[in-house]
C-alpha cells in the first residue's frame, strides 16, 4: 500500500465536493486508499460538513486567504501525516480534476523518478474545448516560467500534481516563504527549480466544474502571475543572506 | 517674513501637530521614528509658512527656480514614499494574518483530533473504510 493524501482546497464548494470524494472513493477502492485532506477556506455553505461526512481530514481557515494560502496549509497538514515515501497530491475541488487521473500521475513520477508530477491539460485529448483566454494565454505564460526556470513543460499552471512528500517536506522551509501564495503555481516551480527539483508532466483531461463559476479572471490572474514571478526573481536573487 | 492669517494658522497648525505627536511617543503609542518623521515633517511646513524666503534658498539648492514648484516636488516626494512604506507594511501585515489564521487552522484540526470529532483516516481503519465506500 503506497501512502498517497490528496490536499484539496475548498470554498463554497459543497455542491462539487461530494462528487468528487465518491470518485476519489471510487479510485481508493480499485487502485490505493488515498486519504483526503480537506481545507476549506472560509466557506458560507456547508464545504465542511461535506467533507467531514465523507470520512476527509479537514482543516477550516476562519477567514477566506485564498487557494494559495489554503494548499499551503493542506501541504503542511499532509506532511504532518505522510511519510516521506508516500505521495501528496494536490487538485481542485470543483470537479475540473478527476481524481482517476491520480494513479497515472503517480505512477508517472515514480516511473520518472522525479519530485514533481505536473498534470498537462495542453497533453490531454480535451484541451480543444478549453476556454480562449486560456488557449491564448497559458503557452506564454509556460514559456515564461520554463524561459526562467529551466524546465521544459507545456502547463505550468495546472493545479492537479504529484509530488513526492520528502521532497515537498525538503521544500517546507521555502513554502513558508512564498510571497505571493495567491499565484502560487509560478513562485512554486521558480522556487523549486531553485532548488534542484525535478518535475515532469503527465497528461490530464479537464472536467466540467459540477456546478457553480470559477472566480478567476483570466487577465487578472494573469497579472498577479507576473507580480508573483518578478516578486519570487527579486527575492532569489538579491534577498540578503541571514 | 509676513505675517498674515493664514502663515499663523498654519504655523499654528504645526505647532499643535508636533505637541501631539510628541504626546503619543510620550504615551507609548508610536515609536520614536514615527514621531521624529513627523515632527520634523511639520516643523518644516510650520517654517515654510513663516519664512517663504527660506524656501528660495532650498529651492536653488535642488536646481529648481519657482519656490512653488519646489513645495510641490517636494510634497509629492513625501507622499510617494509614504505610500509605498505603507504598502510594504500592509503587504507584510497581510502575510503575517494569513500565517497565523493557517497556523490556527491546522491546532484546530489537531484538537478536533484529540477530542476525537475527525478520525485520521490513515490511522483508523474504519474512517478509512468509510471513505472507500
Amino acid at each position: 500500500m503506497i501512502p498517497v493524501y490528496a490536499v484539496i482546497t475548498a470554498y463554497n464548494e459543497a455542491q462539487n465536493l461530494g462528487p468528487v470524494m465518491e470518485r476519489m472513493a471510487e479510485v481508493g477502492r480499485q487502485w490505493n486508499p488515498i486519504t483526503t485532506i480537506v481545507v476549506d477556506d472560509g466557506s458560507s455553505d456547508d464545504t465542511v460538513a461535506v467533507a467531514r461526512e465523507h470520512g476527509c481530514l479537514v482543516a477550516v481557515h476562519p477567514v477566506n486567504l485564498g487557494q494559495g494560502y489554503a494548499l499551503l496549509t493542506g501541504f503542511k497538514l499532509a506532511l504532518m501525516y505522510c511519510p516521506d515515501d508516500g505521495y501528496i497530491v494536490e487538485l481542485d475541488g470543483d470537479g475540473q480534476h478527476d481524481p482517476i487521473f491520480i494513479p497515472r500521475l503517480v505512477h508517472h513520477l515514480a516511473e520518472q523518478k522525479v519530485d514533481i508530477v505536473v498534470g498537462s491539460r495542453i497533453l490531454g485529448s480535451n484541451y480543444d474545448d478549453a476556454p480562449f483566454f486560456r488557449r491564448t494565454m497559458l503557452p506564454y505564460y509556460t514559456k515564461a516560467i520554463n524561459r526562467i526556470t529551466g524546465y521544459d513543460l507545456t502547463d505550468t499552471m495546472c493545479g492537479f500534481r504529484v509530488f513526492k512528500a520528502g521532497s515537498l517536506r525538503r521544500m517546507s522551509a521555502v513554502l513558508d516563504r512564498m510571497l505571493e501564495p495567491q499565484y502560487i503555481a509560478a513562485e512554486m516551480f521558480m522556487r523549486f527549480s531553485h532548488a534542484g527539483l525535478t518535475i515532469s508532466e503527465a497528461p490530464i483531461d479537464l472536467q466540467d466544474r459540477t456546478s457553480g463559476k470559477s472566480r478567476k479572471g483570466f487577465i487578472r490572474y494573469g497579472v498577479g502571475v507576473l507580480r508573483a514571478m518578478f516578486k519570487a526573481w527579486l527575492d532569489q536573487n538579491y534577498r540578503r543572506k541571514k | 517674513m509676513k505675517i498674515t492669517t493664514i502663515t499663523i494658522l498654519i504655523a499654528a497648525c504645526a505647532c499643535l501637530g508636533i505637541w501631539h505627536s510628541l504626546r503619543l511617543l510620550k504615551q507609548d503609542r508610536v515609536g520614536i521614528a514615527s514621531a521624529l518623521t513627523w515632527s520634523v515633517m511639520l516643523l518644516f511646513i510650520g517654517l515654510a509658512a513663516l519664512f517663504p524666503e527660506a524656501m528660495d534658498f532650498f529651492a536653488r539648492l535642488a536646481m529648481m527656480e519657482n519656490r512653488m514648484f519646489f513645495i510641490i516636488v517636494i510634497a509629492l516626494l513625501i507622499i510617494f514614499a509614504m505610500l509605498f512604506y505603507l504598502m510594504f507594511k500592509f503587504e507584510e501585515m497581510e502575510r503575517r494574518q494569513a500565517r497565523s489564521i493557517q497556523t490556527l487552522a491546522i491546532l484546530q484540526h489537531q484538537l478536533d483530533q484529540l477530542q476525537g470529532d475527525q478520525a485520521d483516516p490513515a490511522a483508523d481503519p474504519e474512517a478509512r473504510a468509510r471513505q472507500s465506500d
